[in-house]
């Protein structure tokens, strides 16, 4: 099999790994360098489980080559939260909805949801649901994860929803 | 999977550089949207990638000359978001926004699209009524243009040679003035494979239709222009035969098969159906 050795910049942290021609992302990041938050669902590109940013765009680590991303900047839910032991306030936002139930999607919804607020701050819920087409949840019925998404937006939407 | 040899060239140079010593069985890919998932259900993997995503020269969309030119490498979300294409060229950019979900979007090329030549690929029909030209280059530097009318030639099957790789389409800059629509009915609203997809351009004035350009995708074994449609509505006036006529003409230009998305039946039913609301729609 062959092998290369390349630099993977992910988190802000560059990474040295060995990887064989057609290894794919989501395996790099999740086994390799044990970065467990990046699902692994279908393998197809249909659920949206294993989205990571690529240079700001979400990308489905499952079906993208690792050597097609080597020198990009690549983020994934481990590297969302501003600094250790905070949480970024999209990732509030799901706690304080409920929007998070098995977990499994959460993640990618997560950085679905990072990147329509740096490029839109103030989406519409149809874009939101737009956003999200990619990103399946057997859970929640999405319900509350459309919330979360508007409330990091607009955090008074978060008071006007509690009891 | 077997050994596999990778390359990503990173400039135009690099990448002539390469031709003549690609490996026979190479196989150009891109956004891996579609490759991976075909290796994974056990596709032959290829003896060598090469990986054209990274060349500024395939990721242009431009106008020159009075030709609009999109290199292989584009993918659907720059092609929705492209001032260009959605001042000149609406169609493509819905098109491009039906395809997949925005994840794939990303990552998914209109070279590819078209290379993999899936009866459903939901930019082929747009593509085709602006008969557009695929460009080509062969492993030993050769290029030639092929229109995309001539480009299909059974289910998955494409004028492109083993050793050739689409660089990029080009065609006429649609005139200003033109009614076009692309329709797609799948099984839900979003990120799913076209049961039936459409794309129509019509030149019209008051009720005549002057020219007209239809083509359809996932009703037969290639996506095709509905010579028949249009034949039946070049030069017509608007009024309910001409919708009955074109519904007729539809159903001898295709040749749907029933699985899993749709019986034969209902894609019958359903391409005329999309025929008659995007005609209404024009002549409204």
């Amino acid at each position: 099999m062959n092998k290369q050795h390349i630099t993977l910049n992910i988190n802000r942290e560059e990474y040295d790994v060995v990887v064989t021609d057609n290894e794919l992302l989501s395996n790099v990041i999740h086994d390799t360098l044990g970065l467990t938050g990046t699902k692994y669902g279908c393998g197809t590109g249909e659920c949206g489980a294993c989205t990571v940013l690529v240079n700001g765009d979400p990308v489905l680590a499952c079906i993208t080559l690792v050597t097609a991303v080597a020198g990009a900047e690549i983020i994934t839910i481990e590297g969302v939260a501003p600094a250790p032991g905070k949480l970024d306030p999209i990732q509030d936002a799901f706690l304080e909805q409920a929007a998070v139930q098995c977990g499994f999607c959460t993640p990618g919804m997560i950085l679905v949801a990072k990147d329509l607020l740096v490029r839109n701050p103030h989406p519409t819920e149809e874009e939101i649901r737009e956003t999200i087409r990619g990103n399946i949840c057997r859970c929640t019925g999405y319900t509350s994860i459309i919330r979360a998404i508007q409330q990091a937006a607009d955090p008074t939407i978060c008071c006007q929803s509690k009891p | 999977m077997s050994e596999v040899k990778y390359f990503r060239p990173r400039s135009y140079s690099e990448f002539t550089d390469l031709l003549g010593q690609l490996p026979t069985g190479f196989k150009t890919v891109a956004g891996t949207t579609d490759f991976i998932p075909a290796a994974r259900r056990g596709a032959p993997y290829p003896t060598a990638l090469l990986d054209i995503s990274k060349l500024n020269e395939f990721q242009e969309i431009k106008e020159e000359g009075g030709r609009i030119l999109i290199g292989a490498a584009v993918t659907m979300a720059d092609l929705l978001e492209s001032d260009l294409i959605i001042e000149k060229c609406s169609v493509l950019a819905s098109a491009a926004k039906s395809l997949g979900s925005p994840l794939t979007r990303n990552r998914a090329t209109i070279g590819g699209n078209i290379a993999n030549a899936s009866p459903s690929a939901d930019t082929a029909p747009v593509l085709l009524t602006l008969d557009a030209d695929v460009h080509l280059i062969s492993n030993d530097g050769l290029t030639r243009q092929v229109p995309l009318t001539s480009f299909f030639k059974g289910y998955k099957i494409t004028e492109r040679g083993n050793d050739e790789i689409i660089t990029g389409f080009s065609f006429t800059t649609p005139q200003s003035g033109i009614w076009s629509r692309f329709a797609k009915v799948g099984q839900r609203s979003g990120a799913a494979i076209s049961v039936a997809n459409m794309s129509v351009i019509i030149d019209r004035e008051d009720n005549i239709c002057h020219d007209i350009a239809v083509a359809f995708g996932a009703v037969a074994p290639v996506p095709l222009r509905a010579v028949s449609v249009e034949k039946a509505a070049k030069g017509k006036p608007f009024d309910n035969q001409f919708i009955t006529d074109c519904c007729e003409a539809v159903q001898a230009d295709i040749s749907p098969i029933s699985d899993i998305r749709g019986s034969a039946d209902y894609r019958r039913h359903v391409a005329a159906n999309i025929l008659a609301r995007a005609l209404t729609d024009a002549f409204a």
